[in-house]
């Protein structure tokens, strides 16, 4: 297990600073001067090279990276170039909004789909295998962004129960934030749910195959204790590498949902960011998601290890 | 003689599973629907009647009107256009240079595979239409940027899958007989391992293509896809926003038109991998 660890975090820390260097070298290569974008173009040369020279813009490339890359490191984002406000601030705000409503999704989506998948796949066949299943093969076609929409018009527009849009804050009360991100986490939550559930149950249907089911049932174990003490746990396994890659379509998911709902996140912070060519923010932000992703992989990878010890044993790959 | 024998064709060919039938029916709907646009609509998508804005559905107008009293329907059935092309070109992007490399990987080994797979490892690093909407956004918007950002995340689905096919089955006898032959690494990829992978591809392409539909709605919804007046399914729902109110119509029938379409492709992969693996067809 401790070689696997330190293979594992290796790998973690070059894939990092690859992606990091990935998204500095697609924000250097992009046309445009940042400096000339802030003054406009009628910009006189010396007033602009001022500007680059206080930007660092006039650093060779290199250097750039290095300095953005080693207060990255120590939780120094750059300073926005439209807010004058350090990223680190700006993301911390955005945070608080984002982070909520993805984790909140994740929840949704597991409490929803590992019943169905479980009960779908003890009645494997017959009528409720097949209508839950019909269900979710429509839920994962569903545009969450469209979910959205149809969430309001029917619980806010017509029930009038829950608010269409905005986000009073969390100084406004528990009660009042989680109602503004309850539709937004449902509707990131539904269709990711509809994909849990299926792969939940193929992967109970696999372990109510196994040998071990067949020795539980026959020592007198009933069908429902087999399944939920025995086929279910060892199901999971697979479900939990699913519900990690699912963080990475949940936080893509919120930059479209927050454009629905009007939810001051992160996603509404690169849009803005990139309207005004804002680019330290946007990189930052990016590689802040990617390293995120990375992350939330790297810890799912290890959970799978100490649920699955045969992996960690016998080399990664 | 006619009779005499039989041939076990019936056998080998299964019966075609429902999500196969269905799928292959809402997937022809579908690219039907596209095609039939180019030549007729009920209105003009694009005409401008502002007096008959904001209709329900009606007779004349199925699925009623929109804010400039442009016909619905119209606009749907020409919105299919641009989900097809752009889902299309992503799609044969990623996997006109993904399989290459994924097959590359599998022939060569060692430190090309590593390299291979070690950048496909960063590409899923990105959230793909998170960095999709930045792609558009920061290169500017129109179709060709959505197709080159919706198939640069297509790439590394195409080449770890074509990786994980030729792996296996480079191992086959088959492949050692054509290297007892002499037959260079390269005529064996194309002639024996890239065809026996034509399956599984077939069916990742299906599911892509589902995704990158998915995609450029998202995109088209947050502005960054094809630019007005081409009509498209994301941009329509953008704009209902606006009128979600009073005119809900406006919000439900592209989002279904997306649901739909989805569905049917997603329908017709499950149904091509049942029909082309025994396996999975077994394990039913």
């Amino acid at each position: 297990m401790p070689r696997y660890l330190l293979g594992r975090t290796i790998a973690l820390v070059l894939t990092a600073f690859a992606a990091s260097l990935v998204v500095f070298v697609a924000m250097a290569v992009l046309p445009g001067d940042p400096a000339a974008i802030i003054l406009g173009t009628g910009a006189r040369p010396d007033t602009l090279a001022a500007l680059r020279a206080e930007m660092g813009l006039d650093q060779p490339v290199a250097w750039r990276y290095l300095e953005w890359i080693g207060g990255f490191l120590v939780g120094d984002l750059g300073t926005s170039y439209t807010y004058s406000v350090p990223v680190a601030d700006l993301v911390a705000q955005r945070v608080a909004v984002s982070l909520p409503l993805a984790v909140l999704a994740l929840v949704l989506s597991t409490l929803i789909a590992i019943p169905v998948g479980v009960y779908a796949a003890s009645r494997r066949g017959r009528t409720g295998d097949i209508a839950t299943m019909g269900v979710a093969q429509v839920g994962v076609a569903v545009p969450n962004f469209w979910l959205g929409l149809m969430l309001v018009i029917l619980f806010s527009l017509t029930l009038g129960w829950l608010p269409a849009s905005g986000f009073p804050g969390w100084e406004a009360g528990l009660v009042a934030g989680l109602e503004a991100l309850i539709l937004p986490a449902f509707a990131l939550a539904l269709p990711q749910a509809a994909i849990l559930a299926r792969v939940t149950r193929s992967a109970v249907i696999e372990t109510l195959g196994e040998d071990f089911i067949r020795t539980a049932r026959a020592k007198g174990l009933s069908g429902e204790a087999a399944l939920w003490r025995h086929a279910v746990p060892n199901a999971l396994i697979p479900v939990v590498t699913i519900m990690g890659l699912q963080f990475s379509f949940l936080l893509a998911g919120t930059i479209i949902i927050e454009n629905v709902f009007t939810l001051p996140g992160l996603g509404r912070l690169v849009f803005q960011a990139i309207a005004q060519r804002d680019l330290v923010t946007v990189q930052s932000l990016v590689t802040l998601l990617a390293v995120s992703v990375i992350v939330v992989n790297f810890v799912v990878d290890l959970a799978y290890a100490a649920l699955d010890p045969r992996l960690s044993r016998g080399g990664a790959r | 003689m006619s009779g005499a024998i039989r041939k076990p064709r019936a056998r080998l060919v299964p019966a075609a599973s429902p999500s196969l039938v269905v799928g292959l029916v809402v997937t022809a709907i579908f690219v039907g629907m596209a095609l039939l646009s180019l030549v007729w609509t009920p209105w003009e998508p694009t005409a401008l009647n502002i007096l008959n804005k904001l209709k329900p559905p009606s007779l004349a107008h199925p699925l009623g009107t929109d804010f400039f009293g442009r016909d619905v329907l119209s606009q749907i059935m020409a919105g299919a256009q641009v989900s097809i092309v752009v889902a299309v070109v992503a799609v044969l992007v990623g996997a006109g240079i993904g399989v290459p490399l994924g097959a590359l990987a599998a022939a060569r080994g060692g430190l090309v595979d590593d390299v291979v797979m070690r950048s496909t490892d960063l590409a899923f690093a990105f959230p793909a239409l998170l960095t999709a909407v930045i792609i558009t956004a920061l290169a500017g918007p129109g179709a060709v940027n959505a197709i080159v950002a919706i198939g640069i995340f297509n790439i590394p689905v195409f080449a770890r899958l074509t990786r994980g096919a030729a792996l296996g089955l480079w191992k086959r006898d088959f492949v050692l007989a054509a290297r007892c032959a002499g037959k260079s690494d390269l005529a064996i990829t194309i002639e024996h391992v890239l065809p026996n992978c034509t399956a599984v591809l077939v069916v990742q392409a299906t599911i892509q293509f589902a995704l990158a539909i998915v995609a450029e709605a998202g995109l088209s919804y947050v502005g960054l896809g094809v630019q007005p007046p081409q009509p498209s399914w994301g941009k329509m729902l953008f704009d209902a926003q606006t009128y979600i109110y009073s005119a809900p119509w406006l919000a439900i029938f592209p989002g279904l038109a997306i649901t739909i379409a989805v569905l049917g492709l997603n329908l017709l992969g499950d149904g091509l991998r049942d029909a082309l693996d025994p396996k999975v067809r077994r394990a039913r």
